[in-house]
């Protein structure tokens, strides 16, 4: 069945056109109160919905916030298997991803735009109204990478991205339904799925090994630059049957660059094995460009941004 | 962190070598409308010296960009902190900086400043550091290449420190 799915900007108006867009097709929307319902009928206690879009900082219950997305997905996966549904926010970009018959738009605004519209809509000071649209967006942002290990600034995810800034709220809706419309005479035409690379499928919270991975994650996200987390495993020695006895998963993907980075904080002397790997898959790979952030690199990194002990 | 200085580019070869990028550049950007966009903060050391060597017009102007990990920052996302008071449409830029090392800022930059359609945009950096690279970047005009140091003065600073010494250091960690 066909999934639409509704990223947005705080405060941009994606709840608007995923709401209009789905009665207008006839789809089911599939929002906070939908999923509260299902969940519940399939007996998730209800105290779990707060996880809903959010993923909080430490010391939060995570094996229950995992459950939780976790039964989410399923719940929406299942969703999306019996009828056509618009899904707003929870990471559906990603999570259908692969799907066949997936259509992907992002809503966003300028900030100043959306502070106004938020001041506005809530009532709030200017300044309120910045700090809730910012709160908001960090607490987006954190759901994804730690649901998702990704970060959202990659455009290349979304089929549709609408300003409504420029086209006000019910022209985007006018031009979604457009777009969708062209949509649905493409996916009657049998085309080959392109190749994507796969996505860290991590039950765990955070996708990341060491606090290293997560600050540098958080650099990236700063400077706008794209990322994933671990996409790709390579292959290095097999045995005589042909299992892989050796591989190397880098760290990092950066697809604007088009570069594979590993980051150790090891010290110098101690990532003889990291550089042997490296070699090995210039070998092998010799189209791939992969890169080590040694420790002494990182080192500078966190002297440069003032982050380390002075 | 206890740390000891040494020398690596004295007062003299600096100059010397800005003498030079002075020359190139004014060769290469003869007959045309050239904006210098310094890089706040520290290579306003640099741009001073190198527009000094400059035989050409050219119109100077300051560009901030906030800096990660700095408290102030509202939204976690890098941001123009000291905008161009020049309009660089359909004019020669070159971006001068002091350093290019990871290139993140410098490509939040180029990416910037490429919107607002410059006739051409280049870069100019002082030092260069390729083994520090995470993302590509072009450095058009390159004084000298550095190994993978900590390097300070000259505008360059280590927690706001050394930015006014006359000779460029490296930043040499010491056993606490």
């Amino acid at each position: 069945m066909t999934v639409i799915t509704v990223s947005r900007q705080f405060g941009a108006g994606g709840e608007l056109l995923a709401r209009t867009v789905a009665e207008e097709l006839g789809f089911l929307l599939v929002d906070r109160k939908l999923i509260a319902a299902g969940l519940a009928e399939l007996g998730l206690p209800p105290q779990l919905v707060r996880f809903d879009e959010t993923a909080p900082k430490a010391e939060q219950p995570e094996k229950k916030r995992r459950f939780y997305v976790t039964a989410l997905h399923e719940y929406l996966m299942n969703l999306a298997a019996s009828r056509s549904i618009v899904l707003l926010g929870r990471g559906g970009q990603f999570l259908f991803r692969d799907h066949a018959d997936a259509f992907h738009i992002f809503v966003q605004a300028p900030l100043t735009q959306r502070v106004e519209w938020v001041s506005q809509i809530y009532g709030l000071e200017e300044k309120a109204a910045a700090r809730l649209v910012r709160e908001q967006e960090q607490r987006k942002r954190r759901y994804i990478r730690r649901a998702f290990g990704h970060s959202r600034v990659d455009m290349a995810l979304y089929d549709l991205i609408l300003n409504t800034a420029k086209l006000t709220p019910q022209g985007a809706v006018k031009t979604a339904l457009f777009a969708l419309s062209r949509f649905s005479e493409r996916a009657r035409q049998p085309v080959a799925p392109a190749a994507v690379p796969g996505i860290r499928e991590s039950g765990k919270d955070s996708p990341f090994m060491h606090e290293s991975e997560t600050e540098f994650a958080r650099v990236l996200d700063f400077y706008n630059i794209p990322w994933q987390y671990e996409p790709r495993t390579f292959p290095l020695q097999w045995d005589s049957e042909g299992h892989v006895t050796e591989a190397f998963t880098p760290d990092f993907y950066l697809p604007d660059q088009n570069i594979y980075v590993e980051l150790t904080t090891q010290r110098q002397k101690l990532v003889w094995k990291k550089n042997r790997k490296m070699r090995r898959l210039k070998e092998l790979y010799p189209e791939v460009n992969a890169k080590i952030v040694y420790g002494k690199d990182y080192s500078s990194l966190l002297k440069k941004f003032g982050l380390d002990k002075e | 962190m206890k740390h000891r200085l040494e020398r690596l580019l004295s007062q003299e070869e600096i100059q010397a070598e800005i003498a030079r990028l002075g020359q190139d550049i004014s060769r290469d950007y003869a007959g045309k409308e050239l904006v210098l966009v310094c890089v706040l903060r520290g290579s306003v050391y640099f741009a001073v010296d190198l527009s000094r060597r400059l035989s050409i017009p050219f119109i100077l102007d300051f560009i901030g960009i906030s800096s990660y990990g700095q408290e102030t920052d509202p939204l976690g996302i890098v941001r123009i902190t000291k905008d161009l008071d020049v309009h660089i449409a359909g004019r020669e830029v070159l971006i001068v900086e002091d350093i290019v090392d990871t290139g993140l800022s410098l490509n939040y930059l180029l990416r910037n400043l490429k919107t607002r359609h410059p006739a051409g945009l280049r870069v100019c950096s002082l030092l260069n550091v390729p083994a520090r690279r995470i993302v590509t970047v072009p450095v058009d005009y390159q004084g000298f290449e550095l190994p993978n140091v900590y390097a300070v003065g000259y505008g360059l600073d280590y927690h706001e420190r050394y930015r006014n010494l006359l000779e460029i250091a490296v930043l040499i960690e010491e056993p606490q």
